[in-house]
Order: structure tokens, then sequence, then C-alpha cells
């Protein structure tokens, strides 16, 4: 078997993937797998890797790793958005949320608002603040029990718990304060 | 700060309001509730004088550019002419862009170096416009068409002469040192534009992960580097070839007030030299008002708002010259 990345070296690591209950395989060869964030231990940067993965599974047509997130209000592909780099509506922003984060931290260094809001006064933006922080506490210990989960090889747990952070990130987008 | 080099600031915050698409988007009726829903808080606000509605698709492709040219309007609310429709303050230094990338687009220009007033106006403006609703969440900030402008929705700008620096081939190097920054460097009139008369825009990058008063203080402490290095070179210039420069001042200055013809691009040149011996003290009749005010109406679609009427490219030459003669003499 040769891997799915190159095509030319035979494949050497087989991930194996549960996404919503629906397993999925990928081989790869030694070199490709350190090139995605793999590394010849077991503490490798799943996340990194899972991102790799997804890349490659789109690449090669595999969709039913990451379908394309479309908005319910003003219909705009993800696709759409990025060939455009225009949102065609606020709640495209919900939509698209848990792809938002990656891109705005590469693109502004941060994903999350530290300026003026609307109608709030400073009390009322503590407030906001310290509720942010909890979730991001919140996803940040998930985060940790899914490198446990994957040292140990346990990766339908680890897909339970990538499931769970995304949603929890998820939740965080979205609508209007007013 | 008062210098030499800042010819003027303006700040602008990028506004949706809720339960409408964005502008680009957006159906023509829709797009009409905007302005009409808009226009209804405007009349209440007194700051700047009071606001006038300019409705785009009622001007002249000239009056439109003419607009665009005395910076007022950006070029991208002329793609949205249909729709798209200004607030200008009488004293022309506040304004408020309806369905132009974003549904409204706040404004404050003021001539120098002068961020933290811009900022605050722009906050009055800001704060009287909220009640329409806002399209905002805690985590993202301020929702925006283009994700460059998510958060604060905040771009501050300086307008800069530098002379010495571009004379001196350092603006590459003033690029790279402001990009390393988070910083943009524009042209004359934003966004791939080029620095026409030797005049750039610098600007902050982001939008997100930081307060405003943390991006304005930035984009000033930027500014007033810059403006520093450019006084340094501008000496440094003055000390190495003093007849020179003063040859380069008064050979400016005598073809704007004489010549017969002139096209945009000579006479944004010619100015920039002619300010660059103003600032040097070596022309002592010319204020940088004036100055000011001719930057302004050598620009192509505005010689024909002058005009009345539009001209050929020749006549518009023809009337350039006997405009800065006129202002000159």
């Amino acid at each position: 078997m040769v891997c799915q990345r190159c095509s030319q070296n035979p494949a050497a690591i087989h991930v194996q993937r549960n996404i919503n209950g629906k397993r999925t395989q990928i081989h790869l060869c030694q070199n490709c797998y350190k090139d995605l964030g793999g590394s010849s231990s077991s503490d490798f940067g799943w996340p990194s890797l899972l991102g790799g993965i997804d890349g490659i599974q789109n690449a090669m047509g595999i969709s039913e790793a990451k379908k394309t997130p479309k908005c319910q209000t003003c219909g705009l592909t993800y696709e759409n958005f990025i060939a455009n780099g225009k949102f065609g509506c606020s709640n495209c922003y919900g939509e698209f949320n848990e792809k938002l984060e990656k891109m705005f931290k590469r693109m502004h260094g941060s994903a999350t608002h530290q300026g003026r809001m609307p109608n709030i006064s400073d009390g009322e933006k503590i407030v906001v603040k310290k509720a942010l922080k909890t979730k991001e506490q919140k996803i940040a210990e998930l985060n940790q029990k899914l490198a446990e989960a994957v040292k140990v090889e346990d990766y339908v747990l680890a897909a339970t718990l990538r499931d769970k952070i995304l949603a929890l990130s998820k939740r965080g987008g979205g609508g209007s304060v007013k | 700060m008062s210098n030499k080099v800042t010819i003027s600031t303006r700040v602008r915050f990028a506004r949706n309001i809720e339960g409408f698409s964005f502008a680009d988007s957006i159906d023509v009726s829709r797009a009409e509730k905007i302005i009409q829903a808009v226009e209804q808080t405007m009349k209440k606000i007194k700051i700047g004088g009071g606001f006038e509605l300019i409705r785009l698709s009622n001007l002249s492709d000239i009056d439109c550019i003419a607009l665009v040219e005395n910076h007022l309007i950006s070029p991208k609310l002329l793609h949205n002419k249909a729709i798209g429709a200004l607030f200008l303050s009488k004293d022309q230094m506040l304004s408020v862009m309806v369905n132009e990338e974003d549904h409204i687009r706040i404004q404050v220009i003021l001539h120098g170096q002068k961020t933290r007033e811009a900022f605050e106006k722009a906050v009055e403006l800001d704060r009287a416009l909220e009640d329409l609703g806002y399209s905002c969440n805690p985590k993202f900030g301020y929702l925006t068409s283009c994700p460059t402008n998510t958060g604060t929705g905040m771009r501050v700008s300086i307008m800069l002469h530098l002379p010495a620096i571009i004379r001196t081939g350092n603006l590459q190097k003033t690029m790279d040192s402001c990009s390393k920054l988070g910083i943009a460097v524009r042209g004359t009139y934003g966004e791939n534009s080029e620095a026409l008369g030797h005049m750039i825009q610098i600007s902050n990058q982001v939008t997100l992960g930081h307060t405003e008063e943390e991006l304005v203080t930035t984009v000033e402490r930027i500014a007033t580097q810059i403006v520093d290095w450019e006084m340094l070179l501008r000496k440094t210039m003055i000390d190495e070839d003093r007849i020179g420069i003063e040859d380069e001042v008064n050979r400016a200055y005598g073809v704007l007030a004489n010549a017969r013809r002139l096209k945009t691009k000579e006479a944004l040149k010619l100015l920039s030299d002619l300010r660059l011996g103003v600032d040097l003290g070596m022309i002592k009749n010319i204020s940088r008002d004036k100055l000011d005010e001719i930057q302004i109406i050598v620009q192509p679609a505005t010689i024909q708002k002058i005009a009345g009427r539009t001209l050929t490219s020749i006549d518009r030459d023809i009337a350039r010259a006997d405009m800065v003669r006129d202002r000159l003499n």
C-alpha cells in the first residue's frame, strides 16, 4: 500500500479516525506523517495531524470527514467565503465559527475581541470576559484530556472529546448581543 | 502633535445592522431601508453642525469621483452607487457612508496628526448610531463584511508627506518596518493606490485582539517615528545640497505659477516639491492651507466639478494650470 499523501513511498503509518461514529482510515509514509506533525514518539501534535489529514481527505474527495459549511441565513458556502474573502451576513460568523478562530489568529494574531461593545457598561464587559475565560478554560481542559487519550491510543475517546471541543467552540460565535 | 509632515488623520468604524445581509449581497429595497433608518437617526445628531444626505444615485459620475478625490467617500462606494449614500457634516470633518462594503462606515478626517481627537469624535458618532442595532458578538466584536475589519472595525489612518524618505529610496524600508509592527502602508487613495505626490497613508493592519486605544496609540507612535525620520532625512538633504533643493523647489514654484497646461501627476509631483520648500522655509508667501486646497482641486473630477462640465484630457490640463496659477499669483 502506498502513502495516500505523496503516492510514492510505502505507507508505514495507518491512522484510524472515528467521526460521528463512522470509521475512516488514512495510510501515510514516515515522511508525510512527520510533515503533518506526527513524530516517532506517541506524543505527537494530534490537532495539527488531524488538520493535515483533513486536508488530504478533502483533496482526495473524501468529504465525510469535513463537509463544507453553508450559512443557513444567506446561503454563502465556506468555500465561497474563502474565494471572495467576504462574509454574506452576520450569521456566517456563527456558521463558520469553528474555522474562523484559526483564520483570525493568522490574520490578526488573535481571535478574541478586546475592544468596545455597544450599549454595554464597563461592569458588563468584565462579566462577558469572565464568561469567555471560563469557556476557554473548559476547552483547555478537554484538549488536555484529548492529548492523554491519544497518548494511550484511545481514538474513540479522542474523537468524542474532539467533537465536544468543536461544539463548545461553536457556541461562542454568531448572533447579536442586542 | 503638530508637525509639517502629517497632512491628515482619519478614523473609521465599520458597522453593520443586525437582520440585514451585508451590503455586497443586499437587494435594493433592503438597502433603501438601511438608508432610511440611518437618516432617521442622523437627523437627531447635532455634532459637526448637522448632516446632509447625499444619495450617490442622484449625482453625476464626475461628482461621485470628486467625492473620492476629496477623500469623503471610498472608491468602493462607487461600486455600490445604486444603493450608496453619504451623510456629510456641515464642517465636512464627519461622514457616514451607507451601503459601502458594510452598512455603515463612520469616518472622521481632521487636518494634522490628531488621532485621539478623531477617535473621540468617531466614538461620539458611533454611540449615536448604535441604537440601530449593530451586528456584534462578545467573541468577535463588531461583525464586518471583510474579516480584515472584524473586531473593532476600526482603521486609524495618518496621511504623511514623505519627500525625503521617498527621494532617498527609503520607502520600501519604511514599509517593511511598518509591516513587522502590524502597520499597513498604502498610497493616497487607499489599497493598491500609488504614493502620488509623495503622500502615503499608514494604518493599523489588525482590528481584532486589541482595544481601540491600543491601536490608536500604535499608529500614532509609528507615525511619529516616521515623521522624525523624514525630518532627519530632510535635514541631511539640506546639509548635503541646499542649493540643489532650493533649485528644485523654486523650479516647481515657477512651473506651477506659470504653466499653461498641467497633468495631474506632474502637478502633484511639483506640489510636493513646493510643499517641501514651504516646510523648509524656502518659500514664505504660501500657506499650508493653500497647498492643501490646490492638492484637492488639481484632481481630474474635481476640476470638472468646478468647471461645471465634462472636459477632455487636454482641456482639463489647461483648466488645471489656470486654477493653480490663479491660486499662486
